[in-house]
């Protein structure tokens, strides 16, 4: 192994920059991936200014429902300075929350709870002005309600004794778990949830699975360009056997992916928060595994590297899109999921099945060569 | 002493060889001549165990290939016709690579030695830079690191300078005389032929080269 990887370290010495091109494509691609996406998601969000009339709770509450919008982007102004950069076409429109909005919400007022200002460049009125209409009646409606809890404790001597805040705070916490676009379902039979898996958290791992199979396949086009060599001839007078060559070539690949692999969680961990587990270590470990093998075997079919070229960048265009890591196109298929070898890997599951077919092939391949030449 | 008996070899229906059976010595060199498709690269691709004959036996010091090739080949040494080198890699890592993947080790002294006996110089020159005589040189000291007892060599000096053909053929010459090194070659070079092989074979249909040899006086191998 240590012959084999002092011969090969000697080929990738005179092709570094190329390798170190291919090998820092995955965490290079999806950094700058992640971050313009994060950029575009922000600067994609509409200004708007709100102007605090009333510092009361349910104001403040309001005021933090607006800014957990995915929607709009909130700045705090007074009236004036608001006003000023709307004319200046700064924000697309203002919205003034006036004193007393916490008591007219509680004594059932619905009607002059917030006036706004716009401009007929505020493209985003509409849509903006509904998003805070439904917010205002979202709060006041849980401020009645509570109002309701307790004006009947009080009318019924009841015994509980639930403060203003624990009533709103229940009402939320029954709204998150009964919102039915986060439901967690259970079989009837059990009390466990089934667990769907998070895309968030998927999505950085996900666009770097997509550049790795990129970058592993044109890392792999030495397995044609060597094959076509004359040079090949003297493998069948070596001291190892042709499987045990090619083979150790492969590994000493596979280690040198693992080694930027390792680097990639390192970034990723750090700079873009990753999650870290053993699990994702084994995760990462068999998908890697199953790249290496299924990108050589794929490689062994071609004899032009350009051919190999083009066909590597089709076969990624065809997972990007029946993979849903970079724009969700076609519609959740478990067959598609299931031929498609980078699925298990970006449900952060450990990859068998096509870790199976890698290997097996792989040995059909190097086992053929070794025959061809015995 | 390698031993061809019987050798038969076949393509597409056509006969190449037809019960092909000679002896070759330690320290002889021999000849292989004939037209272009007539069989020689055939021939030393069969001995060096890189293609199968239809039938026949061939031995080399009494283990048959059949049974021990992978012995066998650890006493062969085999230039094909295309310049077997890593074009991108030096002199000296081109001689380092294929050491560490010789059967036997040899210390980087040792094998700039083997290439200065071959007036190969230019030790730390990029392979592709090199002259067609050079990298010719280049390819037979590489087949000859691992030390093997007969040297097989299809057109070694095609498309040089006489001057690295004159370097290679002495060098040979060397080798077998010295070295006690069984060597078989193709060659369309009469003249180097007759200077360098004790006997020669003629293979194929066209008796061009055996008319040549017969009237130079050289031993031809009836096959």
């Amino acid at each position: 192994m240590m012959d084999i990887l002092f011969t090969r370290l000697l080929l990738w010495r005179k092709k570094a920059i190329s390798m170190l091109f291919w090998l820092l494509l995955p965490a290079i691609g999806t950094s700058l991936f992640i971050t313009t996406v994060t950029t575009i998601k922000e600067d994609s969000r509409v200004p708007i200014g709100i102007v605090i009339g009333d510092e009361s709770e349910l104001a403040t509450q309001l005021i933090d429902s607006i800014e957990a919008s995915k929607l709009v982007r909130v700045s705090k102004y007074s009236e004036e300075e608001g006003l000023y950069n709307l004319e200046k076409h700064e924000i697309d429109s203002i919205f003034v929350i006036h004193d007393g909005f916490e008591q007219a919400i509680l004594s059932g007022k619905r009607n002059n709870l917030i006036s706004s200002y716009r401009t007929e460049l505020s493209f985003a009125y509409s849509p903006v002005k509904e998003l805070i209409v439904s917010l205002v009646q979202e709060e006041s409606g849980r401020a009645k309600a509570t109002q309701f809890i307790l004006n009947m404790k009080e009318e019924y001597n009841g015994k509980e004794s639930w403060t203003w805040d624990e009533i709103t705070d229940k009402s939320k916490e029954i709204q998150i778990d009964e919102n039915l676009l986060n439901t967690s379902f259970s079989y009837s039979n059990t009390n466990e949830p089934v667990e769907s898996p998070s895309l968030l958290s998927w999505d950085t791992w996900g666009v770097w699975a997509i550049f790795s199979l990129l970058s592993a396949l044109f890392l792999m086009d030495w397995a044609i360009r060597e094959k076509s060599l004359a040079v090949t001839t003297r493998f069948s007078f070596i001291k190892t056997t042709q499987f045990s060559y090619y083979l150790n070539n492969i590994l000493c690949y596979l280690l040198l992916f693992l080694l930027f692999d390792l680097i990639n969680v390192v970034v990723f961990t750090i700079f873009l928060n990753e999650p870290l587990s053993i699990h994702f270590i084994f995760v990462l470990l068999t998908f890697r595994i199953m790249l290496c093998s299924l990108t050589y075997c794929l490689a062994q079919c071609f004899s032009k590297t350009g051919v190999f070229y083009g066909f590597s960048i089709i076969i990624t265009l065809i997972l990007v899109v029946i993979s849903g890591t970079f724009i969700p196109i076609l519609p959740h298929n478990d067959l598609i999921d299931f031929l498609n070898p980078l699925q298990a890997f970006i449900n952060g599951n450990i990859t068998i099945l096509w870790n199976i077919i890698g290997i097996s092939i792989l040995a059909m391949v190097l086992f053929r060569k070794e025959t061809t030449n015995a | 002493m390698l031993d061809v008996q019987s050798l038969v070899k076949s393509y597409d229906k056509n006969t190449i060889f037809h019960h092909l059976s000679f002896k070759v010595w330690p320290g002889e060199i021999i000849g292989l001549v004939g037209e272009n498709g007539a069989g020689k690269s055939t021939l030393l691709r069969i001995l060096a165990t890189i293609d199968k004959p239809d039938s026949g036996n061939i031995k080399l010091f009494d283990f048959p290939y059949e049974t021990n090739r992978k012995e066998v080949r650890k006493s062969i040494g085999y230039v094909p016709q295309d310049i077997a080198i890593w074009e991108e890699l030096s002199v000296r890592e081109n001689m380092i690579f294929f050491e560490k993947l010789s059967h036997k080790s040899k210390s980087e002294t040792q094998l700039r030695e083997l290439c200065l006996e071959m007036n190969l110089d230019k030790w730390q020159e990029q392979a592709k830079t090199l002259s067609g005589g050079m990298k010719r040189k280049l390819n037979l000291a590489i087949t000859l690191i691992h030390d093997p007892d007969i040297l097989l060599l299809d057109e070694p000096t095609v498309g040089i300078d006489l001057k690295s053909k004159i370097e290679i053929g002495s060098y040979l010459l060397k080798q077998a005389k010295e070295h006690n090194k069984m060597i078989i070659y193709t060659s369309h070079d009469m003249d180097e032929i007759n200077e360098l092989c004790d006997r020669v074979m003629c293979i194929g249909k066209d008796l061009f080269y055996e008319n040549i040899l017969v009237k130079s006086g050289k031993e031809i191998i009836s096959i």
